[in-house]
């Protein structure tokens, strides 16, 4: 009889133990992949933003080097790619993409003093420069929290949760760094 | 007996070390005392310093808002936008709900400036106009040669902005200038004793005692060679700190 109660309490505790480990686990995978979820979202949110200023930039830049047709081309191939982009690496090669292209446009300004000087076009590419910037950021804090996810998800006791319930790993934003490179304006000189 | 005593003190020991702020090892200037401006490339008069401290504390203080003042020798090939946005997030610029972070930031051989503006305070301070005030204010100044008038001016409409954001009058806040006198007063946060801190010395008193009876003083030394070492770096005790805010790295640059 007492043996029996001991047997049956030291289940009742296994199962306890187990139980609470399992809900302690899947609580901080669940946390960590709304941490993931936000940083992405936040830097989908500087795409977006990013998306809006260009066709007011574009504007500009025509009124003064129209003739630079080929650039104009390829920033408008480049941000309709990246809004038919789904998932981490097709945006980011697109993102990237985008970047190089913005930042060929910005350039053009070398050879045009007076849209240079352009007060609306100062302000258009530091809006521009500072939403690179943003995304880089995003990109950044997306790629530190999706490496704690990831490592999580393939540590050993936490991989059999992670695969019962659909937690898969996910991508970084590795994109080539110098093709993401904030277009640095200079018009002092 | 004996054996306990010696593990006792090994934790203790180690739970000290784990207290011990971690020294070195980061990227970035340490904030001075006064945080709120750092004159690392040693460009700025103490007028402009103190003008900065007189605004920026009573700001603080009533707005959690925090502008501060960088200037470096060099970025150590970094780029200005990622040293800002790091250096920025290690101080905590600005109040940590708030996010009402500023930070001009100068670096002085590489020739570059930045203003970087917390997420909370884009909205009074977007990216075009960091840049203008750059235009306007440092970047003429710079190419002259005079850093304290580029700094003052930049700082100032900054400031004005912020004061705006919360719909201050700047003689609000000049007015409560007590806060700050500008003669180092470091020793002023001795003054009180607390009960906490006293037993906080009982146990560092008796640690350092085990330490010498069983461990023959190694913790001891070591703490005291390490201790030794960091304060060449300044930091810790009194002064002014950040609130912990962060930046998402809106703001803007400029090369003069």
């Amino acid at each position: 009889m007492k043996k029996g109660l001991i047997v049956i309490v030291a289940i009742v505790v296994v199962i306890a133990i187990f139980g609470g480990m399992f809900v302690s686990r899947y609580n901080k995978l669940v946390s960590l992949d709304e941490e993931v979820n936000l940083a992405l979202s936040q830097i989908d949110n500087q795409l977006q933003r990013r998306n809006d200023l260009i066709p007011n930039l574009v504007e500009t830049v025509k009124g003064y080097a129209s003739q630079e047709k080929e650039i104009f081309e390829s920033v408008s191939e480049a941000r309709s790619k990246l809004i038919g982009a789904t998932g981490v690496q097709e945006k980011d090669e697109a993102s990237a993409e985008l970047s190089g292209s913005l930042s060929r446009l910005l350039a053009i300004s070398e050879s045009y003093p007076d849209l240079k000087s352009n007060q609306n076009f100062i302000q258009l590419s530091d809006e521009l420069a500072g939403t690179e910037n943003r995304i880089a950021v995003a990109r950044q804090d997306y790629n530190t929290v999706a490496n704690q996810y990831n490592r999580t998800v393939k540590q050993f006791p936490m991989m059999i949760f992670a695969g019962m319930f659909g937690f898969d790993q996910v991508d970084y934003f590795e994109a080539q760094e110098g093709a993401n490179q904030v277009p640095s304006v200079d018009f002092n000189n | 007996m004996k054996r306990f005593i010696k593990s006792f003190s090994l934790v203790c020991i180690i739970l000290t070390l784990l207290l011990l702020p971690s020294f070195g090892a980061n990227k970035y200037p340490e904030p001075t005392n006064n945080f709120y401006v750092a004159d690392y490339a040693g460009i700025l008069s103490s007028e402009t310093e103190e003008l900065i401290m007189s605004t920026s504390v009573p700001l603080a203080e009533k707005t959690g808002a925090q502008i501060v003042v960088v200037t470096v020798d060099s970025l150590d090939g970094a780029d200005i936008e990622s040293y800002a946005n790091g250096l920025f997030r290690q101080w905590g610029i600005g109040d940590s709900k708030k996010n009402n972070g500023l930070l001009l930031l100068i670096a002085y051989e590489d020739r570059q400036s930045r203003i970087e503006v917390g997420y909370g305070l884009e909205g009074a301070l977007n990216d075009a106009k960091t840049g203008r005030i750059q235009d306007d204010y440092l970047i003429g100044n710079f190419q002259a040669g005079d850093y304290d008038a580029g700094v003052t001016g930049t700082y100032l409409k900054l400031a004005e902005e912020v004061y705006k954001e919360y719909n201050l009058d700047a003689s609000d806040l000049s007015a409560s200038n007590v806060y700050y006198t500008p003669t180092d007063n470091s020793s002023s946060s001795d003054s009180e004793m607390t009960l906490g801190k006293l037993i906080l010395i009982v146990i560092v008193i008796i640690i350092i005692f085990l330490d010498i009876i069983l461990n023959r003083g190694r913790l001891t030394r070591f703490i005291i060679y390490t201790a030794a070492r960091s304060s060449r770096s300044g930091g810790g005790g009194g002064g002014f700190r950040g609130g912990g805010g962060s930046s998402g790295g809106g703001g803007s640059s400029r090369s003069w």
